[in-house]
């Protein structure tokens, strides 16, 4: 039995080099990936951490990067303009983002399209709501901020970070790409991703309630948090809220009370335009009843940008 | 605490070694301690209702062996199973024949108002359920001796490993091993934790992989066509048999770290050839319990009735499988299925074997790979209503599988990580069912091949696994 355990011992120790040694190898791979085609929708996060120098950021999940076109915005305020929306990555990725942003850079205006329900405890069990702070994981060492919200997912967040391998987890397709696809994209779109008009059926407008009316404290906290950091750095954050073909009735929940609480506190706009009579008439703007198509975004930003010129203009 | 979750792996080296530091004698004392406290980390409230059955089926074991009439002690038993099985019928299937019964009576204009009960289902109870009814009734058919030792009746039905889901484990097989309670040997170590590494694969990289693709899809039928849903279909078996078969790896390693050897549950079930051998192969502690229990009596109760007997005891079997699974029309139906599956293979088995012997068939491999396909397909369509909440839902994946076609869902990421992997679990599978020896890697006698096979692994399960992810499917029976 003593053999035994020398040599599990041994193999312990075998296992934990190739960890190491696979993780710094994963990690200059990543480094060279980024380099090579930052534009690419994986690392959108690394971009707008390392490269974002535009003066209005738009933040948010599909929603975001579907519904807002950056050059309009652009074009009418005469600021340069970036939408850092990525599909899947909600509240939790979006404070780590911005604050992760702010360590580097710092935007005039935050255009952060946040959701109505981010607040609530039952979202945050989700999850995919965690799933998408993977993105993160490169600037574990680096950053307080980052290394303190990553270790808040778990009670052994910590001691899954140190191994190298974990931190590339689901990632090594992504790390590759670069090299096996020689594709170029360009940043004409300034991260809009516009979605077909037509080759799909227009979604059935859904008028049913959410069933969960909870706040998660935790999140409050992390939404301060962030607000102060974007105040002490004299940036201007306008929550939005696109259309919508759909109804959950979350403007009688807890969690949207809470929202609306917190951006009072912090003197923060909010652009609600989820409801709004032209879109919640024609199914034919929407992809589904969550996102926009290309035309449904358009005609938003026509809505949206005057009344976002209008505020900022009182601010 | 799963055994998926970094607690399990802090618990279990710790279990192993101090099961080896206690005396032998307390050995059966400590693991049912053990196993305790590994369930009330689950549900603690219901280590209750495990405390009683153990103690209602150690009762009435011990009346058995106590009784020297025949009749007596089938009184006996059948008291005592139908005490066992109170808890089940209360907690897995009050509120299902509760609500089948009011909407008859409100056919019929009767309005009553039973309450429902909205408490959550004990984890692990159909399975020690049917643990303690084998043995009842195996001390009735003095297959077994009766267990005079209360602890070991305890771990028996509440062993870690397996009693949260299975393998369905038999008296005849455990008592004998609690006697002696061995202390690890390296060999068993080995061999335990080569099958819980292989477990832990096939859970995170493959189960938890297309399960993200999986449970999308089903948990949002109406938005995706049939050719989304037939990808979901065909890939949710696959699901099935990482999950649970994964599962049951990692406690079979589990106790065999510990010296004690639990059935197996899966053996390459996607290589097989015929239902009747698919069902074999799968789930196979249900399926012999079901067997010898419940299967052999009725098809000789009926054996008059010739192959029409044989096929009313495999409806009836595989009918009490799917309410076993749960209490819903959607299992009810899935069991029937399988049942009109093997009953057609029953009629036709002779017809069957004497084209494949004329034919010599059964040597071709285009005949066995296609007897294979055909296998999967039926499995999976029938998979459909195990997989589906309600009756409609399930129905309207099969109409949308035959006649919606349109574009395909694709998350590019997700399939092929997890066609990836299970490209490489299936290629183990099929080296071991047709080539078992030729190529070991695990098993192989160069001390570097085997280290380099863990270590790839691990490598695999850390680059692809799906950390934090969801719980093991068959924990909801």
């Amino acid at each position: 039995m003593k053999k035994y355990i020398i040599k599990f011992a041994i193999f312990a120790a075998v296992v934990v080099l190739v960890d190491f040694l696979a993780g710094m190898a994963l990690d200059a791979v990543q480094h060279k990936a980024f380099e090579k085609n930052p534009l690419r929708f994986e690392v959108r996060a690394m971009y707008a951490i390392e490269k974002a120098e535009s003066e209005v950021e738009i933040i948010g999940a599909s929603d975001a990067s579907h519904s807002y076109i950056s050059k309009m915005v652009a074009d009418s305020l005469g600021m340069t303009t970036f939408n850092y929306g990525k599909d899947g990555c909600f509240f939790i990725y979006q404070n780590c983002l911005i604050n992760l942003m702010l360590e580097r850079h710092t935007p005039k205006v935050i255009l952060w399209e946040i959701g109505k329900d981010c607040l609530s405890t039952t979202v945050t069990k989700q999850t995919t709501e965690w799933q998408s702070i993977k993105d993160f994981y490169p600037y574990y060492r680096k950053s307080e901020y980052c290394k303190q919200l990553i270790d808040g997912r778990s009670k052994f967040q910590k001691l899954y970070m140190l191994s190298g391998m974990y931190r590339h987890n689901s990632q090594l397709l992504s790390l590759l790409e670069p090299f096996l696809v020689s594709e170029s994209i360009d940043d004409k779109s300034k991260g809009y991703m516009p979605l077909p008009n037509e080759g799909y059926q227009y979604p059935e407008y859904i008028n049913k309630a959410i069933t969960y009316d909870s706040v998660d404290i935790w999140k409050v906290d992390l939404l301060r948090g962030t607000l102060a950091q974007c105040k002490a750095k004299g940036v201007q954050v306008v929550f939005c809220f696109s259309p919508k073909y759909k109804d959950e009735h979350v403007e009688s929940m807890s969690q949207w009370r809470e929202l609306k609480k917190v951006a009072e506190e912090y003197a923060v706009p909010m652009m609600d335009f989820e409801h709004h009579v032209q879109f919640k008439t024609d199914s034919t703007l929407f992809k589904d009843n969550a996102h926009l198509n290309d035309r449904g975004a358009h005609l938003y930003m026509e809505h949206f940008i005057p009344e976002l010129k209008e505020i900022l203009s009182q601010e | 605490m799963t055994f998926t979750s970094f607690e399990f792996l802090l618990f279990f080296p710790a279990v192993v070694l101090l099961y080896n530091i206690i005396p032998q004698k307390l050995r059966v004392w400590y693991l049912l301690v053990v196993s305790y406290v590994f369930y009330a980390f689950m549900q603690p409230v219901y280590l209750v209702l495990l405390a009683a059955v153990t103690g209602l089926t150690y009762g009435f074991t011990r009346w058995m062996g106590a009784t020297d009439d025949d009749d007596k002690k089938k009184r006996i038993m059948i008291w005592g199973i139908i005490l066992v099985l109170l808890p089940l019928f209360f907690f897995k299937y009050y509120n299902f024949v509760n609500e089948s019964i009011t909407a008859l009576l409100a056919g019929i204009g009767l309005h009553t108002a039973i309450p429902k009960i909205s408490w959550m289902l004990p984890v692990g109870i159909s399975f020690y359920t049917f643990m303690a009814i084998g043995y009842l009734i195996d001390v009735n058919n003095e297959e077994v001796e009766v267990e005079k030792n209360i602890g070991s009746v305890g771990l028996f039905l509440s062993f870690f490993p397996y009693i949260l889901s299975g393998p369905i484990e038999r008296a005849g097989n455990m008592f004998p091993q609690l006697k002696k309670m061995p202390t690890s040997q390296p060999a068993d170590l080995t061999a335990g934790l080569k099958l819980m590494l292989w477990g832990y694969f096939m859970k995170l990289c493959v189960a938890d992989r297309l399960g993200i693709y999986v449970d999308a899809v089903f948990g949002n039928i109406v938005h995706h066509n049939g050719t989304t849903l037939t990808l979901a279909t065909l890939l949710y078996p696959i699901q099935v048999y990482a999950d649970l078969g994964g599962y049951s790896l990692i406690a079979i390693g589990a106790a065999r770290c510990m010296g004690l050897k639990i059935i197996p549950n899966f053996n390459r079930p996607f290589f097989a050839t015929s239902m009747s051998e698919l069902w074999r192969r799968w789930h196979m502690s249900l399926i012999n319990w079901l067997t010898d229990y419940i299967y052999t009596p009725l098809s000789f109760a009926l054996r008059k009735w010739k192959v029409w007997g044989i096929v009313c005891a495999l409806m009836l079997t595989f009918l009490i499988s799917g309410i076993w699974h749960g209490a819903a029309v959607t299992f009810i139906v899935w069991g029937l299925v399988q049942g009109v599956y093997l009953s057609l293979e029953a009629l036709l088995q002779k017809r069957r074997s004497s084209i494949e012997s004329k034919h010599n068939l059964t040597k071709k491999w285009w005949y066995v790979l296609l007897c294979c396909v055909v296998v999967y397909l039926l499995f999976a369509f029938s998979q459909i209503f195990g997989r589906c909440a309600t009756l409609s839902d399930a129905l309207m994946v099969v109409n949308k599988i035959f006649g919606e076609n349109g574009k395909l869902f694709i998350d590019a990421t997700t399939l092929l990580y997890g066609l990836f992997c299970f490209a490489v679990l299936i290629t183990k599978d099929f080296m071991d069912e047709y080539f078992e020896g030729r190529i070991k890697l695990y098993e192989n006698r160069h001390i570097i091949i085997r280290w380099v096979s863990y270590i790839i692994t691990i490598v695999f399960i850390l680059l692809f696994g799906v950390f934090q992810g969801s719980s093991f499917i068959y924990f909801m029976f």
